[in-house]
């Protein structure tokens, strides 16, 4: 399976306001859920160390861990399992449930995200936005290609 | 209280309050778009029709003056109406005004005129003695920028908004009898105008102005149209099943214009033997972009029978154009999709209404292939639970059923609400402390999202090309 989130790295920056609109947004969710949500998504995506990366962290004087990171980055695309965190969005949000689809009424939802291959940000959305005057500083990803863009990738 | 509803209609007015003798809240109930939809109100303010420090007049001003067919000044009394009557002329009297698309004017008072020739008298004597019509004479002062003055003097003021209904409606009827046919040109040149910008001034995207001046293939350059009329046949030419369906989206496309099209160029013709309205209307908005696209979809055709499918497409149209009436042309339209479903079912609509092909849809219908527009949607639903909010049991291009599936329709007035939400990884939970917060400030127990139209979110997004697997 080719993982859709490579630099899982900078998901730590970045990735909240996205899972934040989509839960409140696509999903409905109460804040109060999207706060525990939340919580149990980041204790399973960044895994605390263990004894040993403790004791080798104290003994490189706090260069394993990023060593390790380091490591892991070039092995995998990302400092992090993507796939674990694939399997949450997945559970949370519906493996196949499309960004656009048909909704009952609510508010629209808008993300910001960039494609390592087009110098520009993308937006990705839940409504239909072919019809806005394009702008030079985004552009929209729509079904481009005849692909859907389901609602955990994005 | 300045504000712009779009909606196919039929008439439009366009309301200025001097003074205060109305709510906002009133003013907000007339320019409801959903529920009277003969006649579109915008409301404007008495500041809008002042010149600006720069020179300029405010052009969306000059816009309510082309495409209205009343405007209706509204005070306690005359006195109170004066200036804003003058600061309208200045605004748009003179070159600016087109002979024959003057709106009608009238002056709408609390204080009710047993004489209103008399009252008119007062009227346009009150505006002589005004230092702002220092330079004009009794006739310029109506004929300068409108058709004619009448005064209204409603008993009470709940019946204004009948009164507003009956002017546009009068309004409408006198100018489709001295009519006019506009073309392109026209049309861009006044789009032109609208939307050269000034530092001070933004145009709403979806104004009357660019509702009614629209070009036909404004959007998607009319592919949509080809993809699905035209393509996939597999023919040599389009069948009369294509040309009939095509004649039908373009007559539901004019209509949305109503200075495209006059009933009364019908009984012009007939006495004078010219050519039709419809066809004028045809040639002037439709012809050249339909042979394009005849031309693209079957190259092998030659230009003799290019001109024998354009000329029954200009025939059907005509036909459809002359027998309709804004009421009833979109259910004739839906009803020849539905009885012509085979040369459309299963082709790919995009993002574009499956009913009107012009416009991108807002609404996506559970079938997942057909979308359509608000503008659709209001006249198609099945049901209305409130004025935002429509549903539909049925897609009338695949018939497939639907439960319970409902829309939201947002005038396009209606002011958006945005949430935005910044990454930052764990951070994110003070933000939605923060939400928590707010939510219970509200205290409605309401969910924090009923509030809110768009929520916008920093997402790290997908890098995979959607092209590879």
């Amino acid at each position: 399976m080719c993982h859709k989130i490579r630099a899982l790295h900078s998901v730590t920056d970045s990735l909240a306001g996205g899972i934040i609109a989509l839960s409140l947004g696509v999903n409905k969710w109460p804040v109060s859920k999207c706060q525990t949500q939340l919580v149990d998504l980041a204790q399973k995506v960044f895994e605390t160390p263990d004894g040993i990366a403790k004791t080798l962290s104290d003994w490189t004087g706090g260069w394993y861990p990023l060593v390790y990171k380091a490591a892991k980055f070039m092995m995998n695309s990302g400092a992090y399992d993507s796939a674990s965190l694939e399997k949450i969005l997945q559970d949370a949000f519906g493996s196949e449930t499309e960004l656009i689809a048909p909704r009952a009424p609510g508010p629209k939802v808008a993300l910001t995200a960039t494609d390592a291959s087009f110098p520009m940000c993308e937006l990705l959305t839940t409504y239909n936005k072919s019809g806005h005057e394009a702008e030079e500083t985004y552009r929209w990803f729509g079904n481009r290609g005849g692909h859907r863009i389901r609602v955990w990738e994005a | 209280m300045t504000g712009i509803q779009t909606s196919l209609f039929k008439s439009v007015a366009t309301i200025v309050v001097a003074g205060n003798p109305l709510d906002d809240k009133y003013i907000g109930e007339l320019e409801k778009p959903l529920e009277n939809q003969n006649v579109t109100i915008v409301c404007r303010n008495p500041e809008d029709l002042k010149p600006r420090e720069d020179g300029e007049i405010c052009k969306m001003i000059q816009a309510d003056h082309l495409l209205s067919d009343a405007v209706c000044f509204v005070g306690s009394d005359l006195s109170e109406v004066v200036d804003p009557y003058l600061d309208w002329i200045s605004a748009c009297g003179g070159d600016f005004a087109i002979e024959k698309n003057k709106p009608f004017a009238y002056a709408c008072v609390t204080h009710s005129y047993t004489n209103r020739q008399q009252a008119r008298d007062d009227f346009l004597y009150a505006c002589l003695e005004n230092q702002k019509a220092s330079n004009m004479s009794r006739s310029e002062l109506v004929d300068d920028a409108f058709q004619d003055l009448e005064i209204l003097g409603p008993s009470k003021f709940c019946e204004l908004e009948a009164t507003l209904r009956r002017a546009a409606n009068i309004g409408r009827l006198q100018r489709e009898a001295v009519g006019k046919l506009w073309s392109p040109a026209e049309f861009r040149s006044i789009r032109a105008h609208l939307t050269r910008r000034t530092s001070r001034e933004t145009l709403y995207p979806f104004s009357i102005a660019s509702a009614i001046t629209e070009e036909w293939t404004c959007f998607d350059g009319g592919n949509s149209f080809r993809r699905v009329l035209f393509e996939g046949s597999g023919l040599k030419s389009p069948t009369n099943d294509c040309i009939l369906l095509t004649a039908s989206y373009l007559s539901h496309h004019a209509q949305q214009s109503r200075h495209w099209t006059s009933k009364s160029d019908e009984i012009r013709r007939v006495a004078n033997k010219k050519t039709h309205f419809a066809e004028s209307h045809f040639d002037c908005r439709y012809k050249e972009a339909i042979e394009l696209m005849i031309k693209s979809t079957f190259p092998a055709m030659t230009e003799k029978d290019v001109d024998v499918n354009v000329s029954k497409l200009r025939k059907s149209f005509r036909s459809l154009t002359a027998n309709a009436s804004a009421d009833s042309s979109f259910s004739k339209h839906v009803a020849r999709i539905k009885s012509h479903e085979i040369s459309v079912r299963g082709k790919d609509f995009g993002y574009s209404c499956a009913t009107c092909l012009v416009n991108q849809w807002d609404s996506l219908l559970p079938c997942v292939q057909h979308g359509m527009c608000h503008a659709c949607l209001q006249q198609c639903k099945d049901y209305c639970y409130n004025t935002c909010t429509v549903s539909m049991r049925k897609c009338h291009i695949c018939d497939r059923e639907f439960h319970e599936w409902k829309a939201q329709l947002i005038p396009s007035s209606a002011r958006g609400s945005i949430l935005a939400l910044d990454g930052g990884g764990v951070r994110g939970l003070i933000q939605l402390e923060i939400l928590s917060c707010i939510e219970d400030e509200i205290g409605l127990g309401l969910p924090l999202m009923r509030f809110f139209d768009l929520i916008v979110g920093t997402s790290i997004g997908v890098s995979q090309n959607p092209s590879s697997p």
